[in-house]
């Protein structure tokens, strides 16, 4: 333990009363614990309601793409490679978010949303499947979950330490601008470089061609630099190029031992439409289900932009449905002093 | 027995798309020093060894392998050897919609993933939307879901190290 690990948390139990009364601090600060043990114990069941909060907030923001085919699609292949991983059990999630920009987000504790700018992007399923094992990495290596053990609640006790007042309020604020820096200014380089190697190697064993995921980087490098679409993406991972060298360097030595993986087509065909049975009943599948939607054309097909959902689709809520709590991610995150 | 193999993952690759596939020439630079290679496969013979930034066009393309005609030669290069243009769309990019409105007007998902709509997200003000994490929920699947799946599209699962 680092003294200045020990000074945060002599100073959180000092100054934090009010903190203690409501998130039970005790539970990861307890000064009879190993602080680095203590704060390394966030359950299962805690990370995947940390995000599913934080899906529920993007999601307050940038609507599921209104296509039930390309959902559920997405959702199968995204299954099928995370089924590879260490964490096969988790209740993975993944959306198509209606977002123009291309981009993908990986919450703690298996939801994973990738917006439809990065989908009308793809060409195959062994391309998507690469860029889902890429995201379904983040999730399994727990890279946010890491960087918010090791850094920022030592460096969250220490601030409210240092305010000694409105500990409640403070945590809960500090807690949404650690994952706010976080999905903007992104993991470091080498998480993001373990997501591509790990990502690959998910989508290999799910049978794809290892190298979906270098062809969407190919595709991410030929765009300009000043894409508006690509900004996020582009100032929160490395390049496309240095990331397309790296993925060459663990992959191209390894050919030989291999499997012959396979580029299906994309489809969204009806066979991956939702269960009646699991279509939520305040929200009906859209009426589209039946129309098989093709790949990377199946977006490009639906009405422009500029026109309104067609009648008979359900229309996602007009405005986020209120949360009793504006704060509601920390519900999941009070777990993690509740105990 | 081997030949028998043979057509069997002929068969399959063909069914799924998994062949050589014929594209439109596309400029590419290599991107470091590597053999051009007389056949798409890691141990055929080199044709030539081509130097970093040399320039070059693909005639085809059998991932991860492409063929590339060089001032040098013609033979076959890793992706990863290889960049691709530069500043512009790739062949399979659509035109994706901006600003769709959704919900009965609603300008839901306009901004789209960028820092404004994280800040928004992650602020005081932001709120859970209840109806769309039903929604994706509705599209979830079963461990079981996969596997069919899989099946279907003739994927089987393999053992391969990190």
């Amino acid at each position: 333990m680092t003294s200045l690990k020990l000074l945060s948390v002599t100073f959180l139990l000092l100054f934090c009363g009010a903190a203690q009364a409501q998130f039970n601090l005790n539970r990861i600060f307890d000064a009879g614990k190993d602080v680095v043990k203590a704060t390394t114990g966030i359950s299962e069941e805690e990370e995947i309601k940390i995000g599913g909060e934080l899906a529920g907030r993007m999601l307050g923001q940038v609507a599921l793409v209104d296509d039930a085919n390309v959902q559920a699609y997405v959702n199968r292949v995204g299954r099928w490679v995370a089924s590879q991983g260490e964490r096969p059990d988790l209740p993975w999630k993944f959306g198509v978010a209606n977002a123009p920009q291309i981009n993908a987000m990986a919450m703690p504790g298996g939801t994973i949303l990738i917006t439809r700018g990065l989908y009308d992007l793809l060409e195959n399923e062994a391309q998507l499947a690469g860029v889902l094992g890429h995201e379904i990495a983040h999730v399994v290596k727990k890279h946010h979950i890491n960087v918010m053990q090791n850094q920022s609640w030592i460096s969250a006790g220490a601030n409210l330490a240092s305010a000694g007042r409105g500990g409640n309020n403070q945590l809960q604020k500090v807690a949404l601008d650690f994952f706010k820096n976080l999905f903007i200014n992104g993991l470091d380089k080498g998480a993001e470089y373990d997501a591509d190697a790990t990502g690959a190697i998910l989508a290999t064993r799910a049978g794809y061609n290892a190298f979906g995921l270098v062809e969407v980087l190919h595709k991410l490098n030929a765009r300009s630099k000043g894409d508006e679409n690509t900004a996020l993406l582009f100032k929160t991972h490395p390049s496309p190029a240095e990331r397309i060298d790296n993925l060459g360097k663990l992959l191209a030595p390894r050919l030989s031992q291999l499997p012959a993986g396979l580029e299906p087509e994309l489809t969204g065909a009806a066979a991956a439409a939702p269960r009646p049975s699991r279509a939520p009943a305040s929200k009906p599948a859209p009426s589209r289900v039946s129309t098989p939607a093709v790949g990377a054309r199946a977006f490009a097909s639906e009405a422009p932009a500029t026109e309104a959902a067609p009648a008979e689709a359900p229309a996602p809520a007009a405005k986020p449905a209120p949360s009793g709590n504006p704060l509601d991610v920390l519900q999941g995150i009070k777990g993690l002093f509740g105990r | 027995m081997k030949s028998v193999l043979k057509v069997l993952v002929l068969a399959a690759t063909v069914a799924t798309g998994f062949v050589a596939g014929t594209v439109a020439a596309e400029p590419v630079t290599f991107s470091k020093d590597a053999p051009l290679r007389a056949e798409p496969k890691f141990d055929a013979k080199p044709v030539a060894q081509i130097r970093k930034d040399t320039p070059g066009e693909q005639l085809s393309k059998q991932s991860p392998w492409v063929n590339v005609k060089t001032p040098q030669a013609t033979g076959w290069a890793l992706t990863t050897d290889l960049n691709y243009g530069g500043g512009g769309s790739s062949a399979g990019i659509s035109l994706a919609r901006t600003g769709t409105r959704v919900g009965g007007g609603s300008t839901l998902g306009a901004r789209g993933f960028d820092e404004a709509t994280i800040t928004a997200a992650m602020s005081d003000g932001g709120a859970i939307n209840r109806e769309q994490l039903a929604l994706l929920d509705g599209y979830v699947a079963s461990k079981s879901d996969g596997q069919s799946f899989a099946s279907a599209k003739g994927l089987s699962a393999s053992t391969v190290g990190y």
